[in-house]
């Protein structure tokens, strides 16, 4: 399907980073493993506390996306509607 | 006489009320959980103005989840070129469908299937790049004016492996995009670039309580795009209710594709409670990428940008409703172009933006 142009290897800056922060991850694991009672979770419930809302209860605009192209997870273009743009 | 007064007790219970007799279930097509979602988002630089208002419907009838959303989006740009070309106003408005159904299929697990479609420019660059492509290239044989557009497809799941704390979640998708070529003129006629590109992705997301007062959020994507390398992006969020009425959030997040793209954002935001209907908010961020210069011609790629965000927001909300309405600002500065793309530099130069929101969601 794709005809992906020679890659080039990632920096080792790139790798040690990615291994600093997946080291990070792994000391969130055992809080992370935690039951709530439901008394816990009433600050936990605010729509302030919630993540991937949609509507009212979503704090962001997606328009500055346009201009950020790294930070979009999620978009309606996957080249930004240009052939060299990402 | 007894095998009678068997047989009518029998009966009995059969005559009192069959389920033949018992009035047929109405089907109504807006039934269950109801929700609604109203939203308008403007971008405006004063040469280039986006503006997308969007509505949303989603219904839930007992483990049935559907949804189904459409949005035009209205760019307006004042093209000013740098080199050749011609001044010109050029307004274009973009059609978004999209629909997603989810089940759940146990206390902890859920599958989604989505859809989406689009018919226009995604971002005021595919159009302000049209629109040079038309003057410069559009009276030679064999061009075509673009016609962007494209659909998607997401398959999902969720596992939440501790209720109402904890989930993971990953997706699969894959999209093709009618994008804007670039063209360049062969002899008396003139070439195009690639116009569609096909993107396989997916993402894992990991959500959880670190305690009754903090939560945490980690998504890590790798998408997958014709003729260009693969895309790893992450980002981790995190909640902290300091009190009662105050919550402060922390987002952290990059990018990285070979060859050089690189991305890297932060952001902070807090929102208090003012009363028991009113809260009220602040919200900064600062994001750098690196561009991406393709070594041809003239190229349309963007070089490097650094934004900086600042933004307010109001909300009201009872039990039923939540109105939100934020304004900001956001300051686009953009590396130097190289001379490859000083054909786009009036594109690529610095920008103030203003942006505004104002969301309604309504649960019925």
């Amino acid at each position: 399907m794709n005809r992906r142009k020679p890659s080039s290897p990632s920096s080792p800056d790139t790798v040690r980073r990615a291994l600093a922060a997946a080291a990070l991850l792994c000391l969130l694991l055992l809080p992370a493993c935690r039951t709530m009672s439901l008394a816990d979770q009433r600050l936990l419930q605010k729509p302030a506390m919630k993540f991937g809302e949609r509507g009212a209860l979503a704090a962001d605009c997606t328009l500055p996306g346009q201009i950020e192209g790294g930070r979009a997870l999620s978009s309606n273009a996957a080249g930004g509607g240009c052939s060299s743009c990402h | 006489m007894k095998a009678a007064a068997a047989l009518l007790a029998l009966t009995l219970p059969l005559a009192a009320g069959t389920p033949q007799d018992a009035a047929p279930a109405t089907f109504r097509l807006f039934d269950g959980l109801q929700r609604l979602d109203f939203e308008t988002e403007l971008l405006d630089s004063g040469d280039i103005t986006v503006w997308r208002p969007s509505v949303r419907y989603e219904q839930q009838r007992d483990d049935w989840w559907v949804s189904a959303g459409v949005a035009v989006s209205s760019i307006a740009i004042d093209y000013e070129p740098t080199i050749v070309t011609s001044p010109a106003y050029r307004r274009a408005e973009t059609f978004e469908a999209s629909a997603e159904v989810a089940r759940r299929l146990s206390e902890a697990w859920e599958v989604s299937l989505g859809a989406r479609f689009y018919d226009g420019f995604s971002d005021y660059r595919a159009l302000w790049i049209s629109e040079y492509y038309d003057q410069f290239a559009g009276f030679l044989p064999g061009y075509e004016t673009a016609d962007p557009h494209g659909w998607g497809l997401t398959l999902g799941g969720a596992w939440e492996y501790i209720p109402h704390t904890a989930k993971l979640q990953a997706a699969l998708s894959y999209g093709r995009d009618h994008i804007v070529p670039a063209w360049s003129p062969e002899g008396a006629t003139v070439s195009r670039t690639r116009d569609v590109l096909d993107t396989l992705a997916g993402s894992l997301t990991w959500e959880a309580a670190l305690s009754p007062r903090v939560k945490m959020s980690h998504t890590l994507r790798a998408g997958d795009t014709t003729a260009r390398d693969i895309r790893i992006q992450a980002r981790s969020e995190f909640a902290w209710a300091a009190t009662d009425r105050l919550t402060l959030r922390a987002e952290a997040g990059g990018a990285h594709e070979n060859p050089t793209f690189e991305a890297a954002y932060g952001a902070l935001s807090l929102d208090y409670a003012l009363t028991k209907r009113w809260s009220t908010g602040l919200s900064a961020r600062l994001y750098k990428d690196t561009g991406e210069i393709e070594a041809s011609n003239f190229n349309t790629a963007a070089p490097g940008v650094t934004t900086r965000e600042l933004s307010l927001h109001l909300l009201w909300s009872d039990e039923t409703t939540t109105i939100r309405l934020s304004a900001g600002r956001l300051d686009a500065d953009y590396d130097a172009l190289s001379e490859n793309n000083l054909f786009f530099g009036n594109l690529y130069r610095d920008r103030d933006f203003l942006t505004t929101r104002i969301a309604i969601t309504r649960l019925f």
